[in-house]
């Protein structure tokens, strides 16, 4: 056993050393990943056409169709939402002003009394028209970078996609305890979100987005379908049309045009 | 004459072809598809067709029950063009008896025009002023309409009225002018089970002499100012006008019998502010006012005094939940009132002879399986009299254009309570089971 060869035996030493000392690229970490999903799905103004699905368990559909317009500017972000169907609540309007240390303003049209009411924003956790989606789901389904702890847990092949597999647990008060993001490497979008309780091992729903397309020169979710586990309802969102950095009138993020409808 | 002017409105307007405005056509196109045709149609149609049927409580029999049935159709007709808006608001109910009046059939009839800086709307209008949740003490624009009792809609209760509105827009302030050319009264049911004629006045019809206020005469106007400051929205109202209410000018003869009673309105004006705050999760609501009458010094028995009104509100989410639940106390303070004459117009009105009245009123509305069902509870309570009402309703989607309701009505005043319409109307309970289809 004493039989080693010296320079083989430096050799190997040698090129463990020079291994080690070549610079290896980094391992992203969870907040640079979820970084990059914010920064996917941000734009200066933005304008979608969406058809909300109410599915049954035995596969009765509601549908629902809505507008949003949104447009930030200067650390302020305005959004405008148009119901258009059904009969019950169409033409009512919502208008809500965020700013950039997270206060917002919101206001509510409603066509039957011909009036503006200021609302309180409440907490988000309420159901969305019925739907799977709370009010806080609708404005974002991950956690910003400083909402949550980003911890990459593995990566993982979806749907013949490479994902990063992004567990959040939120820092702050949340509907949730904790949501496991699969985030599309090539699109930097949510594929699949897995929302949990409190305790943080009961699964409360799933969400998972398809059909992605390029809009100009930006990846964009389709359809995006929420599933509560419990209740086996599921929400379809699709979106008709989506428009990024488009001119808009600064005229349509006012209560004048919330209680008129025109510009 | 006018029904021939509704109906021949409503043909000329159903004869155009009938579609959907969409959303924001101007960016996403019409129905999403913005190859298609660049220009809505321009006609919008929303129609309602209800049956209702209303059991009131038999004071005496238990067992027995009123049963009143109506079926009614409501139809939205709306006209949008580049700078001007039509809309004509009709509601067909049956059965129709000789307390019907055209404006219980024409319920809005308006013409809007557009500039670059403002609008004008005239025409037959409901409008809404003060922040509150279904109840206001600043809301000069509409008088109630008392002959069917207490629903819980406001809007509802409101009598439509001939009105012009000229508002200047700026950003998120606006200024508002109202002119209204007559006199619409409060509506209140002579006679019937809602009727509120005063006991005194039972058996002089034959002397009672009511003015026609449908006259410029009884000409109103009136401006609102409205702006966005921070988490706040405020505005502040002027109204030169007339309290809604009759007044009652009685003369008697030389052996002191009533030998003529004449309605008179009382002439006034409102000094009047509302705001809307947001704390937290809280929706606060707070209006305000002093009506200055005519009658400053208090001396005119027939004439309504000058008066103090007041209005605070707070509106919340139920944590977790799309429930919501609103609170609202509004009261009013007489000046120059005093109990001793008993036919004094404020002393007949006053709420347990206390020249002071508060209510509280509160709503809270649940919705479930998924906003398919909202149960909803809404009451008020009168304090000096002790009189109350509550109006809770289940109401049940069958379908985004189907929807049954079943709703009650109880009236009624607790022990030591003084005399109040809620008292007056006590035996008037009622539950009601109604169909409703949108098309």
């Amino acid at each position: 056993m004493k039989n080693r060869n010296p320079v083989a035996i430096r050799c190997i030493v040698l090129l463990f050393i020079a291994a080690s000392s070549i610079p290896v690229a980094a391992q992203e970490n969870g907040a640079d990943i979820m970084q990059r999903v914010m920064d996917a799905q941000s734009a200066g103004s933005c304008a979608m056409d969406i058809r909300l699905t109410l599915i049954e368990p035995n596969g009765d559909e509601r549908e629902r169709r809505i507008q949003t317009l949104t447009m930030t500017d200067d650390g302020l972000t305005s959004t405008i939402t148009l119901f258009l169907s059904p009969a019950s609540v169409r033409n009512t309007r919502f208008l809500t002003r965020q700013r950039s240390d997270g206060s917002n303003d919101q206001w509510m049209y409603l066509p039957a009394l011909g009036r503006v009411k200021r609302i309180a924003a409440g907490e988000g956790g309420g159901s969305f028209m019925g739907s799977d989606f709370t009010y806080a789901d609708m404005a974002s389904t991950t956690y910003d970078v400083d909402e949550a702890v980003h911890t990459v847990l593995r990566d993982d092949l979806l749907d013949s996609r490479e994902t990063s597999v992004v567990e959040s647990i939120p820092t702050g008060d949340s509907d949730y305890g904790k949501t496991v993001t699969w985030v599309d490497k090539t699109t930097d979008l949510p594929l699949r979100v897995e929302f949990y309780e409190k305790n943080r091992t009961t699964l409360r729903k799933t969400l998972a987005a398809g059909d992605i397309t390029r809009v100009g020169d930006r990846w964009t979710t389709g359809v995006i379908t929420m599933t509560t586990l419990a209740s086996g309802h599921s929400t379809r969102i699709e979106i008709l049309q989506v428009k990024y950095d488009i001119p808009m009138h600064p005229g349509y993020f006012t209560t004048t045009f919330l209680e008129t409808g025109r510009l | 004459m006018k029904r021939s002017i509704i109906f021949a409105m409503l043909l000329a307007l159903a004869a155009a072809p009938l579609s959907a405005l969409d959303g924001f056509s101007d960016i996403f196109g019409v129905d999403g598809t913005f190859e298609a045709q660049t220009v809505p149609d321009p006609f919008d149609l929303l129609s309602n067709t209800s049956f209702s049927v209303e059991a009131f409580r038999d004071a005496d029999d238990p067992w027995k029950s009123d049963l009143e049935a109506i079926a009614a159709l409501d139809i939205d007709l709306s006209w949008h063009g580049d700078r001007v808006d039509a809309r004509a608001s009709l509601t067909l109910a049956s059965p129709a008896d000789s307390t019907v009046q055209w404006t219980d059939m024409l319920t809005g009839l308006s013409i809007t025009a557009y500039f670059s800086k403002g609008r004008i709307e005239a025409g037959l209008l409901k409008k809404e002023w003060g922040s509150g949740d279904g109840v206001h003490v600043v809301d000069v624009l509409n008088s109630p309409d008392y002959r069917t009792g207490i629903v819980d809609d406001l809007n509802a209760m409101k009598n439509p009225e001939p009105m012009v509105i000229a508002t200047a827009v700026r950003g998120n302030t606006i200024l508002e002018g109202v002119y209204k050319p007559l006199l619409t009264p409060m509506s209140i049911a002579s006679e019937g089970r809602w009727s509120l004629l005063p006991e005194a006045f039972a058996g002089y019809d034959d002397i009672v002499h009511s003015p026609s206020t449908s006259t410029l005469a009884y000409s109103q106007f009136g401006a609102r100012f409205k702006t966005v400051a921070g988490p706040a929205d405020f505005g502040v109202i002027y109204f030169n006008g007339y309290y809604d209410r009759m007044g009652y000018d009685i003369t008697f003869t030389d052996s002191s019998a009533i030998s003529s009673i004449d309605i008179v309105y009382t002439r006034a004006q409102l000094f009047g502010a509302e705001a809307t705050l947001v704390a937290g999760p809280f929706t606060c609501m707070l209006e305000g006012g002093y009506w200055l009458s005519e009658d400053s010094a208090g001396t005119d028995p027939s004439r309504y005094n000058s008066k103090w009104v007041y209005l605070a509100g707070l509106g919340t989410n139920i944590p977790g939940t799309s429930a919501y639940v609103s609170i609202t106390w509004n009261g009013h303070y007489l000046e120059e009132f005093s109990t001793g004459n008993p036919l004094d117009v404020d002393c007949m009105q006053a709420y347990a002879g206390k020249a002071y009245a508060n209510t509280f009123t509160s709503a809270v509305e649940i919705p479930l399986a998924r906003e398919r069902v909202t149960v909803r509870m809404a009451g008020t309570y009168q304090m000096e009299t002790k009189g109350f009402a509550a109006l809770p309703s289940v109401r049940w989607a069958v379908s985004d254009a189907v929807e049954f309701t079943a709703s009650a009505r109880v009236f009624g005043t607790f022990e030591g309570g003084s005399d109040s319409i809620f008292k007056t109307w006590a035996d008037n309970d009622s539950f009601k089971a109604e169909l409703s289809c949108r098309f």
